[in-house]
């Protein structure tokens, strides 16, 4: 019959069609108003009418055949040509991101925002204060009156007989506890300035932090777990602590505390003189005579105070060996703390 | 402070080796810089003896020894030494072996094979005070007969082990071997004892009869002690003496002058010793200087003293700055007969002074600078005159003249257990206090439940309650002390509103492409001259380590120049940089400065003023949420053409330019660069408004472009700030969005064109309201800036 050739035709231009295109073409040509289905359904007229009901369930059933082969068909393209146009769209993922690129803030900031934020999670305040400072405030009370021993210890620079470059931040202490009433709970970071000169361990201008906790019953004990507590936090769990016995003017007891060292983890290295630990910071009980030049009864109060050197952290932190290349910022340097 | 462990077991019966000690020492507070293993540097020497000596063949000033050195054969040596005789004793170098200068090797010297060396004393670092016989030109010869093969560190003592302590200036009492014995007998809880005090005085002659001593400034000198050798035979000292000076780091010289160093070393009081002879009027005079006055010391150096330096001076003037350094015409020599000691406690301050104003530090001036005890004072001089004795130096005159102006009565501190624990954060008993006081010798009783704590002479640091604690604490041990956490944690900390702004300007330059620098607060007149400018009124150091580091900078723009040019000049190219740091600004009638933070931006290569004023419009916005303005700067750095002065509201925050070219070649810049400074007091002045959600618009807005011709020298923001000015309330954005000149818009002439975005919050603008607004503007632009609209 005319009909089942005409399907079997229409079917066989389906499927060996390759594009949607094609696809269409072939649905003009059997389903379109002049489609030779559409044609064929045309001719129902000229039939006898007891014809009729059959030869339309024929021609609708050949209609439907074809267009569930062109849908299918379809289909089965779009799938195909979807495919091969991201195919064709293939980048070469390895080539180089579009993007701004970075800087990087200095790594004496970075390690200076690291011990910072573990402090003000502890609850301590970031307090500033002069780095031209005034002797008074610099030494004298914080147990160094002139001409005394302990001045050697820190060689300064002097603007006039009573003004100099702040060798520590401990004067921003002083100005602290004689502007603030306890409890106190602060750090105090900055530029301080020492007469050294320029070496591979030495710089005549380095960043310091200073912390001072006064209150009401403060103890030695306090003091270890404080620093304890950031040392961890800074270095990391495994770090082991050793506190020593030192000596600072303004503290008494005074301690030094060594970590284990970053190069060698306790081995023994170059970096730590074979020792294992290396020293990073100062600390000790305020000295009631300073607690007591700065106006605080050292019978009501006490408390403690730490210093650091944030240059030392740093140089411990990532392995500089040599103190000048973080003042001399050469970006092949300072890149390589992004 | 070198302390040799032999010595310090002299009066400690320490039972640690010296690395053991001193790993104790440091955790009782006696800080230790290293341990030095002496004579680590002579390998494989050994004593010899020359069995035969025969010409070299080939070379007249060379000689054949064989030399025995304990093994079966005999070793062949050649040597250019002439002083060299068969069956001597000397020194040799078995090759391979290792000296001060370096390594020996076997060789062949002129075709005849050497299997080493034999020394010199300056080979093995030795001279003549140090050993007799080490100084003599050519090979030394050792004395005696020494058993062949001995490892000549044996034999000379040149292998002890020296502890190098960080003395703190706390405890002048260990700048002394006696000291650091006391400190090692706590630490290695072992007994301690002084040296024997032991000598014999000729009775005929007394000290007062050959000298007279007068204090004219006790203030500065409160114990004075004098006592006469005579006799004196001037020789070198006993080599257990001179072993311990040498590693002490002090050259043996002669046995008066090694017994004045060696007690120094031991008591830790500096001493002196004149030629009685030499003293003018047998009268020994302590007084300030006058101005001016004039000494040479024994360095042989002219020294000029001011009125608060004190001196040691004869009838006729000064013999010895006090504390310092002797005078040269009073110093022993091999003809002293009569030697007068000097054992005395000068005031550390005054010292200290003295010592820095001539620019003089000694062994001694550094100890009187930390202090010394006046019991100490007494003792040195016994003990000098004990070696006297005992070396048969001369013979000790009788008595000695002792002037005293301090009571040398022990203080006594009382303290309660209970508050030391309570300071501490332990439990240690009374008990247990007083046996570590009693350990570092501060003799202790317990009376209730408080410490009667005697202190010795020698502890002049310990005045209270806190000392006494840290007594307790470093014999208990740090280690020991708990941790405990008397901080509660109900608040964050907090930083101040300058660092939390200039946090989000970094973080935002760093997020930009630029990298933070840190460099020196330090000028000098070059930094400014090189940016054209006269050097302000500035803070100045009085002790600079440079004239071109001897001022508080108040601009921080040459070391930025400086760190571009260093980065162009490694080809580091197209750099952004960064620094905040302070200026400094002298006060009329303050004595600090202020102190103004302030940035400064630099973008090298290919970067110019617009994307310097980007960033610089960015960081304004995020600090303080402010707009700048620009207006011609007049910076003689910075391109004429080129650079602003940058404006908030009437205040002048900065200046931000093209690097002029003069400048460019000053600093050694090859490629151009634009630079910024903002001074960030003035920036964050601006309170930034907080931030208020505002509803979005609900109708849509009118945007209409507006090209007009003006003069070249007209500014497009001028142009900006009149259209929004003109525009009124319903002109939402004002956007440049081309800028031309040619020959179509005529010479001296640009075309700007504009976006103008306008909106109103009532209804869509109708377009007779819009065209209105553009009217306005086009209006004001022709009146004020002279605009034709350009069709």
């Amino acid at each position: 019959m005319e009909c089942e050739q005409i399907v079997a035709k229409a079917q066989g231009e389906i499927a060996s069609a390759q594009s949607s295109a094609q696809l269409d073409g072939i649905r003009v040509k059997y389903l379109g108003k002049k489609g030779e289905i559409t044609l064929l359904m045309k001719q129902m007229g000229t039939l006898p009418k007891e014809e009729r009901p059959v030869f339309g369930q024929t021609v609708n059933a050949a209609r439907k055949a074809v267009e569930e082969s062109l849908t299918e068909a379809l289909e089965e393209i779009v799938k195909k040509e979807s495919a091969e146009k991201l195919a064709a769209e293939r980048v070469d993922i390895t080539l180089p991101g579009r993007k701004q690129e970075l800087g990087a803030l200095h790594p004496l900031t970075q390690v200076y925002r690291e011990v910072r934020d573990i402090f003000l999670s502890m609850g301590f305040d970031v307090n500033e204060g002069p780095e031209v400072e005034l002797d008074k405030y610099n030494f004298e009370l914080l147990n160094i009156p002139k001409n005394h021993p302990a001045r050697d210890m820190q060689d300064t620079f002097y603007v006039s007989e009573d003004v100099v470059l702040r060798t520590h931040t401990s004067p921003v202490q002083v100005r602290t506890m004689l502007s603030q009433k306890p409890p106190i709970r602060m750090v105090c970071p900055g530029r301080v300035f020492r007469t050294d000169d320029v070496d591979a361990t030495h710089s005549p201008v380095f960043m310091q932090m200073e912390g001072l906790v006064i209150g009401k019953n403060i103890r030695f004990s306090d003091l270890k777990g404080t620093i304890n507590t950031f040392i961890r936090n800074f270095y990391g769990e495994h770090v082991k602590t050793k506190f020593r016995p030192g000596f600072f003017p303004f503290t008494e007891p005074s301690a030094e505390v060594d970590v284990t060292c970053t190069v060698c983890g306790g081995k023994g290295c170059g970096a730590c003189k074979g020792a294992g630990m290396i020293e990073v910071l100062g600390c000790g009980l305020v000295n009631p005579v300073v607690l007591e030049n700065c106006g605080l009864d050292s019978n009501e109060y006490s408390g403690f105070a730490f210093g650091l050197g944030i240059d030392r952290l740093a140089n411990t932190k990532y392995g500089i060996t040599d103190i000048r290349l973080l003042y001399e910022n050469d970006v092949r340097f300072l890149g390589q703390f992004v | 402070m070198l302390a040799p462990y032999r010595w310090i077991c002299d009066y400690a019966d320490v039972k640690s080796d010296a690395d053991t000690l001193a790993d104790k020492m440091v955790m009782t507070g006696n800080g230790v810089e290293e341990v030095v293993k002496l004579g680590e540097n002579i390998q494989n020497v050994v004593v010899g003896r020359i069995e035969k000596i025969t010409k070299h063949p080939d070379a007249d000033k060379l000689q054949i020894c064989m030399i025995d050195v304990g093994g079966e054969d005999l070793l062949q040596i050649v040597t250019g030494a002439d002083n060299v005789f068969e069956g001597a004793y000397i020194p040799v170098a078995k090759a391979p072996s290792m000296l001060p200068a370096g390594p020996i090797k076997k060789g062949k010297l002129r075709g005849v094979e050497s299997f080493g060396m034999l020394c010199s004393g300056e080979e093995l670092n030795l001279k003549e005070e140090d050993y007799p016989g080490a100084g003599v030109n050519g090979i030394m010869i050792l004395a005696g007969e020494p058993a062949v093969g001995t490892d000549i560190r044996e034999l000379l003592n040149l292998s002890g082990t020296v502890i190098d302590f960080e003395v703190g200036a706390n405890r002048p009492d260990c700048l002394s071997m006696i000291g650091t014995a006391r400190e090692a007998s706590a630490a290695d809880q072992v007994a301690f004892h002084l040296p024997e005090i032991k000598y014999d005085e000729r009775q005929d002659i007394k000290t007062e009869d050959l000298v007279s001593v007068d204090i004219q400034a006790a203030d500065l000198c409160t114990r004075y002690i004098a006592a006469a050798v005579t006799d004196v035979v001037i020789g070198p000292s006993p080599e257990w003496m001179r072993v311990r000076l040498r590693e002490a780091g002090i050259r043996p010289i002669n046995n008066i002058v090694d017994i004045t160093n060696f007690v120094m070393l031991e008591t830790g009081q500096p001493m002196h010793a004149f030629d009685a002879s030499k003293i003018r009027g047998k009268k020994i005079v302590v007084r300030r200087a006058e101005n001016g006055e004039k000494m040479k010391t024994l360095d042989d150096k002219e020294r000029t003293f001011t009125e608060n330096m004190l001196l040691i001076c004869d009838q006729e003037g000064p013999i010895g700055v006090a504390g310092v350094m002797g005078g040269l015409d009073s110093e022993i020599t091999d003809q002293t007969k009569t030697v007068v000691f000097e054992s005395a406690k000068f005031m550390y301050g005054n010292i200290r002074q003295t010592s820095r104003g001539l620019g003089l530090s000694t062994e001694s001036s550094m100890r009187f600078s930390k202090g010394v005890d006046a019991a100490t004072t007494m003792f040195a001089m016994q003990r000098a005159l004990t070696l006297i004795n005992e070396l048969g130096a001369g013979k000790v005159a009788n008595g000695m003249i002792d002037v005293l102006n301090e009571d040398l009565k022990q203080k006594v501190v009382k303290v309660n257990a209970a508050r030391i624990n309570a300071k501490l954060g332990t439990e240690i008993s009374a008990k247990e206090m007083q046996q570590y006081l009693n350990r570092v010798f501060i003799q202790t009783g317990i009376i209730g439940d408080e410490l009667v704590c005697t202190i010795p002479a020698f502890r002049g640091d310990i005045y209270g309650m806190a000392d006494i604690a840290e007594e307790v604490a470093r014999i208990y041990g740090y280690d020991n002390i708990p941790e405990t956490d008397a901080l509660t944690h109900l608040r964050r900390g907090r930083v101040s509103d300058f660092e939390a702004k200039t946090d989000v300007v970094r973080d935002y330059l760093r997020d930009t492409g630029f990298f933070e620098c840190v460099t020196y607060s330090f000028a000098g007149p070059q930094d400014y001259a090189k940016i054209g400018m006269d050097v302000p009124e500035s803070v100045k150091i009085i002790n600079p380590l440079g004239d071109d580091t001897s001022l508080m900078r108040t601009t921080l723009v040459p070391h930025m120049l400086s760190v571009v040019a260093l980065n162009q000049n490694r080809k580091n190219e197209n750099v952004q940089l960064f620094e905040v740091s302070r200026g400094y600004f002298p006060q009329d009638g303050e004595p600090l400065p202020h102190e103004v933070p302030m940035i400064v931006l630099a973008q090298a290569g290919s970067k110019d003023f617009f994307d310097m004023k980007g960033v610089v419009e960015n960081i304004v916005r995020l600090a303080s949420g402010a707009e700048i303005r620009c207006e011609r700067a007049d910076e003689p750095y910075l391109h004429p053409g080129i650079s602003a002065d940058i404006f908030v509201g009437e205040e002048k925050i900065g200046v931000m330019g093209s690097v002029h070219p003069d400048t460019m070649k000053l600093f050694d810049m090859p490629e151009r660069a634009v630079i910024a400074q903002i001074d960030l007091e003035k920036l964050y002045a601006a309170e930034k408004p907080e931030m208020k959600f505002r509803a979005l618009p609900k109708f849509p807005a009118a945007t209409r472009d507006l090209a007009v011709i003006v003069d070249q020298e007209t500014g497009a923001g001028d142009l900006k700030a009149a259209m929004e000015k003109a525009g009124g309330k319903r002109v939402e954005k004002v956007e440049l969005f081309d800028v031309f000149s040619g020959e179509q818009v005529g010479a001296g002439k640009k075309s700007v064109a504009y976006a103008i975005t306008m909106r109103s919050p009532e209804g869509t603008m109708r377009d007779e309201d819009v065209d209105a607004v553009m009217k306005k503007i086009l209006k004001v632009l022709e009146k004020d800036f002279g605009a034709q609209l350009r069709q």
